[in-house]
């Protein structure tokens, strides 16, 4: 018998516990060590800068400016008041109204398509996953050219149906929802993508199910099987586009820079302008506080009201 | 495996009516831009064009494309940018996945709400306070001022955790009683049993900054900084439209990378965005 | 080989107590069998002796040291998972490698492409492979060296997690239900195998099961685990045929142990379904017991002067070489099982017979469970009057 075991209960529980107590604070330190660059990053990069445009949206300061003058919610104020903000806000609005049940449905009925047959399956998916690949900012510049009103094709293509196109991009009536158009083109393929990944996941013996309950044509099958089931996967389909739709800029920036009169200006270039062209960075802040609320707004939202809506 | 029925040929024909028209609009932007790379000016404004060119003009287009502006170095800068980027995102997030995937400390749910939170946050917003402290540190107009915002991927965070959680218990107990630390097992047991879920990391962040344009626009003046995107805005700034068939050229050039990258490992592309989504 | 001694061992998860005031001293290169139904902690108890989990109270000494100090990889023991825990990256060869990796190659000699070159790596390599190579034999497995876990069938994969375990020369070796992932015929094959291999290595083996079978037949000592309590530690033979708690004589043995409920007489005998068994106890008259009898401790009787129970048979089973009779007695609210050889089947289903227990073979346990023995003064007490 070694002397350990001739200890007292309470001596050995004594050590026990330190024992205890020392290897938890062991794996603490080393489960601090393996997360403080990531905190460390995330505080630099994200939260102090987010916390540095709230503050700085209180400001009047221009950047490169000697003083910087606290002037309460005059920017917020400003932007109420500026037809050009409201554009702007209601231009973006409009957009991700569109590209995202635009590049939704598509996204869905091509995934469906895709999946009820298997020939030309791997051809399908690369052909509308190449625009989310390529640059947006090279695409763009061929989509200038192919909305041309002249020697661009869809107008050639429309005239030999008799229709006369229009001058997509420089039209104020026309332009935003030229840009949705590329958008949806640019977004479909990734919620197609998505799609295709949850129709995967559906079991057989569901649409076996509904075979002999006698729900078996294509409509039916939707219905009761496919839908309810796609749920969860809808849902983030539904909050990444509208994320990411919110975010255009690289169109608007090197298609139209806004125009003609603001019809496609959008709360990321507004910001962009303000901000990096005219350097005024309190109010450029103001508008980036705008644009962070409208995101979060949209992902909030539709995780509240849709999340109550799938069932698992 | 998903339920196919046995479609009738209507059906089929059909569906390969329908799925090729929308292939068709997918693909014409692409096929078209190459067309125009190789064409001249003359036929690339003409109310009459054709696929094919008459009159061979890739060379020209091509040389001028590479001579105006250091295409080349835009390419580079992307492959650089990129794979800095992505190496010190995996080094940073993976330790910290582990940890919150598996091991016990204390503001362990604090942090994961944090990371869950920064999801939320679109690239854009911190861009003004970033370029003010970049100025002042004058660090503006250099590799690290398009490495160092993103060298933080909250997305990457959460994906490597997701997956992190799934390897069994079971596999990390019998490490440490076969005597590897914590990190150690990092490195030699996790990863390796999480290559999908790095793969995916790695597709979403090349795309995502080899094509990001806004970040660079606002950061980056020289030319010899400059990623693709920015390069191309700026040769079609300097020709205000006027070499339509170099620019072209030059879309070319920057798009093929990543469209060579992706026709190769397709498979692994999709199952990188659809695991994504999966583990939502 | 070392002793294994668990002393007072508390946990719990919560307010959940999983295990209880465990005493329990194992013998160096004893096989001891932990045993008893799903979630009574038996696996906790394996996961404190390896160090994966902290008691609230009580020590582990192994090799008369106590390792409560000791990290697991510290303790000098192996254990083999249910689920095997084989690494899936890696190949069979590199997999029974790694513990011997990590303990005698240091943190450069395992730099990927670079540790190859620090001097003396090479030698310690092909030692640890010769090694490999030994075990693997020793298993049978050597032909699996190349594969990847995936390739491996249930059986193989358990003796690749025996071999990790093996080649570290432990001082004891845990195992947590090691067949419990195999079919049943391949179950009976390595039972016997794991027997033998104990037997060639003289090693102490701390084994983990919910089947009571395995239990009886591969171990040295049985000890029973029940709702987080050691109810009785003895060899396959006292803990069947000598049973201290009537959760022990239930849970040991199949087909399950019959249970009556009894009352004992103003003589002290005991009274169960108005027959009068000859078991002299010291209980007060009136006090409620219970009667624990073996389905093969029963006996049809021929007589019908003789004291017996009367029932219809409800069900036979065929079970090959033998057959299950369950009987419905009157004032029994249970079927009665009795187990035949199939020669001495004399009756069908819905025969009336006459059955009574082998007097010496009943286990009486009191309302708490706790094991009685009767007073036994002379022969004649242990016969029906």
């Amino acid at each position: 018998m070694s002397k350990e075991t001739e200890l007292t209960s309470e001596d050995l529980s004594k050590q026990r516990q330190s024992f205890i107590r020392a290897r938890k604070l062991s794996v603490s330190y080393l489960a601090y060590s393996m997360s403080t660059p990531a905190l460390v990053l995330i505080m630099l990069v994200l939260i102090f800068p987010v916390l540095a445009v709230f503050g700085l949206s209180f400001t009047d300061w221009l950047f490169g400016a000697k003083h910087l003058n606290f002037i309460g919610i005059k920017n917020y104020a400003q932007m109420l008041g500026d037809r050009v903000f409201w554009k702007s806000l209601s231009n973006t609005l409009i957009y991700v109204g569109t590209v995202v049940p635009g590049s939704f449905i598509i996204g869905l009925v091509v995934a469906i398509l895709i999946q009820s047959s298997t020939s030309l399956r791997g051809f399908y998916r690369a052909v509308y996953f190449l625009p989310v690949v390529a640059s947006l900012l090279a695409m763009a510049i061929v989509w200038e050219i192919l909305l041309h009103p002249t020697v661009g094709l869809l107008n050639l293509f429309l005239k030999n149906i008799g229709i006369t196109g229009r001058d997509w991009l420089n039209e104020s009536s026309t332009v935003l929802m030229a840009l949705a158009g590329i958008g949806i083109w640019q977004m479909s393929g990734f919620s197609m993508v998505l799609f295709l990944s949850g129709l995967v996941g559906i079991p057989i013996e569901l649409y076996e199910a509904a075979e002999i309950d006698g729900a078996d044509s294509a409509w039916d099958r939707f219905r009761t099987v496919t839908w309810p089931m796609l749920g969860p996967v809808s849902l983030f389909v539904l909050v990444i586009s509208a994320i990411r739709s919110s975010q255009v800029f690289d169109t608007v920036k090197v298609l139209t820079r806004g125009g003609p009169n603001k019809a496609s200006e959008v709360l990321l270039h507004t910001m962009y302008t303000e901000g990096f062209a005219f350097m005024r960075s309190g109010y450029g802040s103001a508008i980036t506080m705008v644009f962070l609320v409208f995101i979060l707004g949209i992902a909030l939202a539709q995780m509240k009201l849709l999340e109550k809506r799938t069932h698992y | 495996m998903s339920y196919v029925r046995k479609l009738s040929p209507l059906a089929v024909s059909v569906r390969h009516v329908l799925l090729m028209t929308g292939a068709a609009v997918m693909l014409i932007p692409f096929i078209w831009m190459v067309s125009l790379s190789l064409k001249p000016p003359q036929e690339i404004f003409t109310i009459n064009p054709s696929l094919f060119p008459k009159v061979w003009y890739a060379w020209e287009n091509y040389s001028l494309a590479f001579k105006a502006q250091p295409l080349l170095r835009y390419v580079l800068n992307g492959v650089i940018v990129t794979l800095t980027i992505f190496t010190v995102q995996v080094l940073v997030a993976v330790p910290c996945a582990y940890a919150l995937a598996k091991l016990d400390f204390r503001g362990k749910g604090l942090l994961f709400s944090l990371v869950l939170f920064c999801l939320l946050i679109p690239p854009q917003v911190p861009a003004i306070p970033l370029y003010i402290a970049f100025w002042k540190l004058r660090i503006l107009n250099s590799y690290a001022a398009l490495i160092l915002p993103f060298t933080i991927s909250v997305l990457g965070i959460f994906l490597m955790r997701q997956f992190f959680k799934m390897v069994p218990d079971d596999l990390i107990d019998a490490a440490r009683l076969d005597g590897m630390g914590e990190f150690t097992i990092v490195w030699r047991i996790m990863i390796p049993n999480a290559v999908p879920a790095l793969v995916a990391f790695g597709i979403f962040s090349v795309i995502a900054h080899w094509n990001d344009f806004f970040w660079p626009l606002i950061a980056i003046q020289d030319h010899q900084f400059m990623t693709p995107p920015l390069g191309i805005m700026t040769f079609r700034n300097d020709e205000a439209g006027n070499e339509y068939g170099a620019i072209m050229a030059a879309a070319v050039v920057i798009c093929l990378p990543l469209i060579m990258a992706f026709l190769l490992a397709q498979r692994r592309f999709i199952e990188g965005i659809t695991f994504t989504g999966l583990k939502r | 080989m070392a002793s294994v001694k668990i002393k007072n061992i508390n946990k719990s998860f919560g307010t959940v107590r999983v295990l209880e005031s465990i005493n329990l001293d194992i013998e160096d290169g004893e096989f001891l069998i932990l045993v008893g139904p799903s979630g009574c902690g038996k696996t906790t108890l394996l996961r404190i002796i390896a160090g994966l989990e902290y008691q609230d109270e009580g020590q582990i000494i192994i090799d008369d040291r106590s390792v409560d100090n000791q990290l697991p990889k510290q303790r000098n023991i192996a254990m083999v998972f249910q689920s095997y825990a084989l690494y899936p990256h890696m190949t069979v060869a590199e997999n029974i490698a790694v513990p011997e990796n990590m303990r005698r190659l240091n943190a450069w000699q395992r730099l990927p492409v670079v540790g190859r070159f620090i001097p003396g790596t090479a030698a310690v390599k092909a030692e640890i492979q010769q090694n490999v190579i030994e075990v693997s034999k020793s298993l049978g497995i050597e032909h699996l060296l190349k594969r990847k876990p995936k390739q491996l069938s249930g059986g193989q994969s358990q003796r690749v997690a025996l071999g990790r375990a093996i080649i570290r020369r432990p001082k004891a070796f845990l195992m947590d239900e090691p067949l419990s992932n195999l079919d049943a015929k391949l179950r009976v094959e390595t039972r016997a195998e794991l027997t033998q291999l104990h037997r060639r290595l003289r090693a102490t083996f701390i084994y983990v099961t919910h089947d009571q079978t395995e239990a009886l037949t591969m171990a040295d000592r049985v000890a029973v685990i029940i709702g987080g309590q050691l109810l009785q530690v003895g060899t396959p033979k006292e803990v069947y045929g000598d049973p201290q708690r009537l959760d022990v004589a239930e849970f040991i043995g199949t087909p399950k142990i019959n249970v009556l409920p009894g009352i004992a007489n103003s003589k002290g005998l005991i009274e169960s379904a108005q027959m009068v068994i000859p078991l002299k106890t010291n209980l007060a008259s009136g006090e409620e017991i219970k009667m624990a009898i073996r389905p093969e401790s029963l006996e049809v009787t021929d007589n019908s002067e003789e004291p017996q129970w009367r029932g219809k048979v409800r069900h036979i089973e065929y079970l090959g070489s033998s057959r299950l009779a369950y009987i419905g007695v009157q004032g029994l609210s249970q079927q009665i099982i009795i187990t035949f050889n199939s020669n001495n089947l004399r009756f069908n289903i819905n025969d009336l017979i006459g059955i009574r227990p082998i007097v010496n073979h009943i286990f009486l346990f009191d309302e708490k469970g706790r094991r009685i023995k009767p007073v036994i003064e002379q022969e004649r007490d242990l016969k029906y009057e």
